[in-house]
């Protein structure tokens, strides 16, 4: 756009130009022949007064030969456009992709009998933008490279191939079962589960917690016990009650990147980060009474006005204040992470040469040198299993803080 | 020239496109079986049907559940036990019929069983597309997958009471299912066992033992029916009687059936109580089904501990800190009650057979360390140094688990006849008891009363001491009697694992299955 006639006399503008996109994508990774099941002989049993071990074989999954790929289809906007004789760069985008007939292994009941198939679940929408602000100059001997990139995605579900227009993911190994769930019209892989109004302090409290036709709805609750949120007002806990209570998916992602070179020093950085997730925190073996607990835990409830977060700590645990999938376990998951810094020094051409070496050049660098987030947890960076497993923290392993130290020759 | 050239090739073309079949287009893996192209042998429908007696040998798809162990913990006959309050919280909770809705173990029982069914379902699905050469073969392998369908099926309505029905494999649109009504459920495992009972084989060699026979339908037919008659109609309000497609049982039809194996099975009572059990004594004339257990296959992994083909309640039963020089230690589960011990006679020969009393022999082991300890194990299934698999020792116990033994049909014979025949009642309980006591023993006179019933039901306390019988017993007579006796066998904590009349003494729907049922399937009472 910037070779229009109207554009020729503006000179801060050195380059501009308006990109439209549209495309289509076919995916089906997902391993072959999933339109059928395998049959596997290991289903053995022993018969005889020799106990001969037998075969017996069975197929391993239900087979689903109504499988077809998953079609993603983008559609996007964007401007490129240059100023300061382009030194500032600037791009910026704007998508909307939808994910047809999505590939996911959907968990079935138990009472069907065999593993599930791969079916096409729904479709998804991601619209977002992204943007790019660059700015490279030199001034004397100072070299500047920057670069500021962001993205801003917004996850919705827009349909599901099923009539309950809920399919149930991933969870916990034991008890904390579909904590992701994918329903149409809230983010894919949300976290579902109770929602908590804190801590009851005293008997009186728990008697007067009532639903609006008069039903005290946790009877049997201790003082120390944690509040659950009766949310469709029945008077009963129960699953009806489980709601979004979080997102492990990022509103917005940040990467900034920072170069600089004077003289015969260069130096690099580059920061990442993501904010606006949450994070499952399942770190802790919740199912056996007497496991490791964080040290959180020293903050709990012990008597009236100790705590309105922290439930009481007993062996039973009636009230399932830890067997719940609650919003006590989710946490905010943003962090700001600082994942490479390198400073090198090159030595001057005139003493490398001297020894027959045409760069010698001495660097240092640490990656994740800092990491600025509230998550408790080990690593905010969680990542996912697979589409319905997404933010689950099951104790990841952090990634390390890593300083290295080098020499780069060339001859 | 070039034209008919262009023609041609395009001619060529549509030809081949029109003469791409379905089969070149989509195609089958070379090297594997699959569902699409299997059940077509005689080979095949064998191999399906073992796959279904495969998971009569799972016992741990949630967590650590045999049948034998967890119906022990129900009753007054033990308690939760392992290395402490945290160790299996779950089995805890169980004992005092108190599960959370998402515990692992009442889930793993759960999908264990519908796992077996699923495998009949599909094997009956396709057994007519299967092209038999061997005479009889289709109907005894049909009889075989319909008896296991009703074993699996007899288990969960005792569990849970409302489970769904289901038949056949089903289609992505039925995934959703609501719990049919128990009567339907009963009913359908009447006409499994009856159809396994009319065909299958009355004989069973050597080389096949663990395959169903016609008597072990037959004793597990009358074992339904009882649980029916007290429980079924007793409890879950069962109006009609038990009902095979068109017939419908009478108390005489099961009294004819008993007879049936008592008279014609070629089974009987082994003379020494301790000739039963151990290695040496797999599948004796007593035993009618029997589940198959060995050692040989050695199996390691404990991702899928449902593959074994030992038996994991037997290293769940021992001690812990054992040293000994014929018995090893445990994890110290189903820990056995001094309800149960007590109920024992003095002279009765089955005592020793069946209870591990530790003081009284003098073992040396970790009471400390045995939570909910009481001095007594289940010696029946107690581990045993001479029996310990050399590598693998949990996963891999060889030691089988008789589900139906030739005293139970004498004694479901004499509780049968006590109100019509009480010359063969005494007959049959008189067999019982003189092979516990010697045969110079004089069995106390039955009677067509409580006091009858009473006589009969402390016979089937002590003769199947830590079979898993006895909560079942316990629940048809109803629920105040089991009440009662639970709550008799209870203790200060930590052995206060009392009843809860509210649950009916079932255990609760495992609540992920409610939930992906999309919510069609309901909570049962008391949870």
């Amino acid at each position: 756009m910037s070779k229009e006639e109207f554009l020729q006399g503006f000179t801060p503008l050195s380059f501009l130009k308006l990109r439209f996109g549209w495309g289509r994508n076919g995916n089906e990774a997902i391993g072959a022949f999933k339109y059928t099941s395998l049959i596997g002989s290991g289903s053995k049993y022993t018969f005889g007064t020799d106990e001969v071990i037998t075969l017996g074989s069975n197929p391993v999954g239900i087979s689903n030969p109504d499988l077809k790929w998953e079609t993603s289809e983008q559609t996007n906007v964007g401007v490129d456009a240059r100023f300061l004789s382009d030194k500032l760069t600037f791009t910026l985008d704007l998508y909307n992709k939808k994910t047809k007939d999505l590939l996911v292994v959907a968990p079935i009941p138990g009472y069907i009998g065999n593993a599930a198939p791969t079916v096409n679940g729904g479709s998804v929408s991601n619209k977002g933008i992204e943007f790019e602000l660059g700015y490279k100059t030199l001034i004397n001997d100072l070299g500047i490279n920057a670069n500021l990139s962001g993205a801003y995605n917004k996850n919705e579900v827009l349909s599901i191939n099923n009539s309950e227009g809920k399919i149930y993911g991933a969870g916990l190994a034991v008890g904390m079962y579909n904590i992701c769930v994918m329903e149409t019209g809230y983010p894919i892989a949300y976290f579902w589960g109770y929602k908590t109004a804190g801590v009851f302090q005293n008997e009186q409290q728990i008697q007067n917690y009532k639903s609006s036709d008069g039903t005290v709805i946790q009877p049997n609750a201790k003082p120390g016990d944690l509040i659950w949120v009766d949310k469709n007002d029945d008077g009963t806990i129960d699953d009806k009650d489980r709601t979004m209570i979080g997102n492990p998916y990022p509103d917005f992602t940040l990467g900034i990147n920072l170069g600089l070179t004077y003289k015969d020093f260069d130096f690099n950085m580059f920061w990442y980060g993501a904010f606006g997730q949450e994070i499952f925190k399942g770190t802790r073996r919740y199912d056996l009474p007497m496991s490791n607990w964080d040290a959180s835990v020293l903050e709990r409830w012990t008597g009236e006005g100790t705590s309105n977060s922290h439930p009481r700590v007993t062996i039973n645990d009636p009230n399932q204040n830890y067997f719940r999938v609650s919003d006590f376990y989710i946490e905010d998951g943003s962090f700001l992470r600082l994942k490479n810094i390198t400073l090198g020094y090159t030595l001057p051409q005139k003493f490398s040469q001297k020894v027959k070496i045409s760069k010698l050049r001495i660097y240092a660098t640490a990656v994740n040198l800092l990491t600025f987030t509230k998550y408790s947890g080990f690593d905010p960076e969680i990542g996912a299993k697979w589409a319905l497993d997404v933010g689950i923290d099951r104790n990841i392993y952090p990634q390390p803080r890593t300083f290295m130290f080098g020499v780069n020759l060339s001859f | 020239m070039r034209k008919i050239k262009n023609i041609s090739i395009i001619l060529f073309m549509a030809l081949g496109i029109v003469a791409c079949t379905k089969d070149f287009l989509e195609l089958q893996p070379l090297t594997d079986r699959v569902e699409d192209n299997f059940y077509k042998t005689e080979k095949d429908a064998f191999e399906a049907v073992v796959s279904i007696y495969d998971v009569l040998q799972w016992q741990t798809g949630g967590g650590y559940h045999p049948w034998d162990l967890v119906s022990n913990i129900l009753s007054d006959d033990a308690f939760a036990g392992g290395s402490g309050p945290g160790d299996r919280p779950g089995l805890v909770r169980m004992g005092k019929l108190s599960n959370f809705v998402t515990d692992e173990e009442p889930l793993g029982i759960w999908k264990d069983r519908f796992s077996g069914i699923y495998r009949a379902n599909l094997f009956l699905s396709k057994v007519d597309g299967v092209d038999f050469k061997t005479e009889g073969l289709k109907t005894r392998l049909t009889a075989e997958a319909r008896f296991l369908r009703g074993y699996f099926y007899f288990e969960l309505v005792q569990f849970y009471g409302n489970v769904p029905l289901i038949l056949k494999p089903l289609a992505p649109s039925e995934y959703q299912q609501s719990a049919a009504d128990p009567a339907d459920v009963y009913n359908q495992i009447a006409s499994d066992l009856y159809y396994a009972y009319q065909n299958l084989p009355a004989t069973i060699t050597a080389a096949e033992k663990g395959r169903a026979s016609k008597w072990a339908a037959g004793a597990l037919l009358a074992r339904v029916y009882l649980f029916h008659k007290g429980y079924g109609k007793g409890v879950l309000n069962i109006t009609t009687d038990l009902k095979a497609d068109d017939k419908t049982f009478t108390e005489t039809d099961i009294e004819t059936i008993i007879d049936d194996i008592v008279e014609n099975s070629g089974h009987g009572l082994v003379a020494n109580y301790a000739n039963l059990w151990g290695v040496d004594n797999e599948n004796n004339n007593e035993s009618i089904f029997e589940i198959q257990h060995t050692q040989k296959a050695d199996w390691g992994d404990w991702g899928w501990r449902n593959g074994t083909e030992g038996n994991w309640a037997v290293v769940m039963t021992g001690f812990r800190g054992v040293e000994d020089p014929i018995y090893e230690s445990g994890w110290s589960f189903q820990p056995a009650s001094q309800s149960l011990a007590d109920e024992f006679e003095p002279g009765d020969s089955r005592y020793s057979v069946s209870i591990l009393d530790a003081a009284a022999e003098s073992l040396v082991y970790k009471p400390e360390n045995c939570y909910q300890h009481t001095g007594y194990a289940f010696k029946k299934f107690y581990p045993r140094k001479a029996d310990r698999p050399a590598t693998n020792d949990a996963l891999n116990w060889p030691y089988n688990r008789p589900v139906i033994r030739f005293a139970d049909v004498l004694l479901m014979g004499a509780e049968l006849y006590l109100d019509n025949n009480l010359g063969k009642a005494q007959d049959y309980y008189s067999r019982v008891r003189k092979r516990a006591f010697g045969d110079a023993h004089v069995a106390p006179t039955l009677t067509n009363d409580q006091a009858g019933l009473d006589l009969i039901y402390h016979e089937r306390r002590v003769e199947f001491a830590g079979e898993g019988l006895r909560y079942w017993d316990l629940l048809r007579r109803g629920l105040t009697y089991a009440e009662t006796k639970i709550n008799a066998a209870a203790g200060a904590s930590p052995l206060d694992e009392t009843f809860s009349s509210a649950t009916k003494g079932l255990l609760p729907i495992p609540q992920t299955e409610i939930t992906l049922s999309g919510n069609k399937l309901k909570q049962n009472a008391g949870y």
